[in-house]
């Protein structure tokens, strides 16, 4: 069994994944979203997962919110087992994890108004007893993301993607949850409103204690925001550590190569060579054997594609899965 | 949900209302044609149910000295028939028949099938498969020579007729149900709402049918068309409501053994059907045509 990748905090985790793998069918070929991934999150932290398209983050989330069951492993939230809870335990899980789309206005059913949207979660969980009560927490909740109360009669397509992605935000905070799943939150946003979305989100965690598993592809909002960050491959952590350090020394020539893709600007900071990947990422139908990431290496040796590199401490913190790690700058 | 709704009352009182009226009340010169045509259609099947001016009366009176009048005769604009029975009263009275029968054998239909699509929509994959195969092997068969045999079996009459008419025109219902709602249940907004723990009732009440409802208001309309012409079909042919009573396929068939002698009683009902089922098919496509116009105002 692989370690726990990283402790920050000697309390017990909010959110725990021990050995957790995702297996979905495609045709009669069984597809490995996720290969058997632990890690733990503390209350309060906000968890980074980066990785190319394809390589199992969403399924993580998707997963942590019950909208998959894992094949192997388990989920653990508040120390109750996501999907082996029952009754009392199922509706007080439902209500603390949450959900935030990539894109907000397919999350929203454009027939009803931004009041019925923000009413419908709370009412689903008994927590809107009266009417006036719900009305004025929901222009509350509204104020609080930036958007004036009067925006409840409105519908989801009179407003701009940055404001409906607070719109979403809105509705899940309003359920008050222990953990917000965000997948690419802002990606699908001007580069100017993901700062405003960015800071949306981190006012409520430090303002109301929440904990965010951040879904990402992009390094410098990591490092910015991030407390820990896990970089996947093909399903599995292959490093894992304090976000600002992976990033500013990646250990794992994955994430050297990622970091080498974000442009840099000329004055801030040293031009580095950039590694541009060979080829497609490999298909999780059919994983290379040893390492996963071994054929677009650019420091592949004959024993990466014969064995695979087990995760492994390096000290303070970093964890990473490569015969070779560090050797790449 | 009437929290919401007392509350929003309360902000604008009749602003509601006034907003969900617009979209009827904006139309073009072709759209007040129709609803003026609906509207004069509507008034005359309202008369025939609450009979107005002794209609009934007026259509069973039979008058052997005045058998077969042309139309234009005096207190018969329509003529009378072989009985001697005022033709216009006749018409304006069958379309309570007619009307009826259509109108409850396409709830029928209705009340089987979205049911029966929604539990395909919302359970499990095999319930969805087991739906639609269900729905293919009923359209396999035969409807209008089923519901011949049932109204053989059940003996004629008017619920008979509409009965027998709705249990096998519901597949279309439930198929159009299926399909649509299946392409709502894979919205996000759905899959949000599932995991907000929305309850399985509201889900189908706030997301699914609101979602399909622009679709299968338009397969009510054309298929009620196509159930008055089966309503009036069937009773031509003497499987609908018992002898003397004025449906319009009935009269029909009446008008047909005076051919030679009295031709123009055919034009009567005939012309009520025709007119019905052209102002229901009208009805479907202006249904259809606000459904894209929709479409264009909330995607674009």
């Amino acid at each position: 069994m692989k370690t726990l990748a990283g402790r920050s905090s000697l309390e017990a985790p909010l959110l725990r994944l021990d050995d957790l793998s995702v297996t979905f069918a495609v045709g009669r070929r069984r597809l490995q979203a996720v290969r058997s991934v632990s890690l733990s999150i503390a209350k309060g932290e906000m968890y980074a997962l980066v990785g190319e398209s394809g390589c199992g983050k969403s399924s993580i989330a998707k997963t942590i919110c019950g909208l998959h069951r894992p094949s192997a492993g388990s989920v653990s939230l508040l120390g109750i087992d996501v999907h082996a809870a029952q009754g009392e335990d199922a509706r007080t899980l439902r209500r603390n994890v949450q959900l935030l789309f990539q894109e907000a206005l397919p999350s929203l059913n454009p027939r009803h108004t931004i009041r019925y949207l923000l009413w419908e979660p709370l009412k689903a969980n008994g927590l809107s007893a009266r009417p006036d009560d719900a009305e004025q927490a929901m222009g509350d909740q509204l104020n609080a993301v930036g958007l004036p109360r009067r925006a409840l009669d409105k519908y989801p397509r009179d407003f701009s993607g940055g404001q409906q992605q607070r719109i979403a935000l809105a509705r899940v905070l309003l359920l008050r949850p222990s953990l917000i799943c965000a997948d690419e939150p802002v990606s699908a946003l001007d580069v100017s409103v993901q700062a405003q979305i960015v800071q949306l989100l981190e006012r409520s965690r430090r303002e109301q204690g929440l904990t965010y598993l951040l879904i990402s592809h992009d390094l410098p909002l990591v490092s910015q925001i991030a407390d820990r960050v896990s970089v996947m491959y093909l399903g599995e952590i292959v490093e894992s550590g304090p976000a600002a350090d992976v990033v500013s020394r990646p250990l794992h020539p994955y994430t050297v190569a990622l970091r080498s893709a974000t442009p840099v600007a000329r004055s801030t900071q040293a031009r580095r060579p950039r590694i541009v990947l060979k080829g497609e990422p490999p298909s999780p139908l059919d994983p290379p054997p040893g390492c996963a990431f071994h054929r677009r290496c650019p420091i592949a040796r004959p024993k990466c594609s014969r064995e695979q590199p087990p995760l492994t401490d390096r000290g303070r913190n970093r964890w990473v899965a490569c015969h070779f790690a560090g050797e790449l700058e | 949900m009437p929290m919401l709704g007392a509350h929003q009352d309360a902000a604008a009182p009749g602003a509601r209302f006034a907003g969900r009226l617009k979209p009827i009340l904006r139309r073009n010169w072709r759209g007040y044609w129709l609803l003026a045509a609906v509207g004069a259609t509507a008034l005359v099947v309202a008369a025939s149910f609450f009979d107005v001016g002794g209609l009934e009366t007026a259509a069973s009176l039979r008058d052997l000295e005045n058998r077969l009048l042309p139309p234009g005769s005096a207190g018969h604009p329509l003529g009378t028939d072989g009985l001697g029975r005022d033709v216009l009263a006749r018409v304006i009275l069958g379309s309570r028949y007619t009307f009826g029968i259509a109108a409850m054998a396409t709830a029928i239909a209705v009340g089987i099938g979205i049911p029966l699509g929604l539990l395909g929509v919302i359970g499990p994959p095999w319930l969805r498969v087991f739906v639609g195969r269900f729905v293919d092997l009923t359209i396999a068969f035969p409807s209008l020579v089923l519901a011949i045999v049932m109204i053989g079996i059940l003996g004629r009459g008017s619920l008979t007729l509409a009965l027998a008419l709705g249990l096998f025109y519901w597949p279309l219902f439930a198929r159009v149900t299926l399909a649509q709602g299946q392409g709502i249940r894979v919205q996000q907004y759905v899959t949000a709402a599932t995991l907000f723990g929305v309850s399985q009732p509201r889900l189908i009440l706030r997301h699914i049918l609101p979602g399909i409802a622009p679709t299968v208001s338009v397969v009510i309309a054309f298929q009620f068309a196509n159930l008055l012409i089966s309503t009036a079909g069937l009773s031509f042919l003497g499987l609908g409501p018992p002898l003397g009573v004025p449906e319009w396929g009935a009269m029909l068939a009446d008008a047909r053994g005076e051919l030679t002698r009295a031709p123009w009683l055919l034009a009567g009902p005939g012309a009520a059907i025709a007119w019905s089922v052209i102002l229901a098919n009208l009805i479907g496509d202006d249904l259809a045509a606000r459904t894209r116009a929709h479409r264009r105002t909330t995607i674009g």
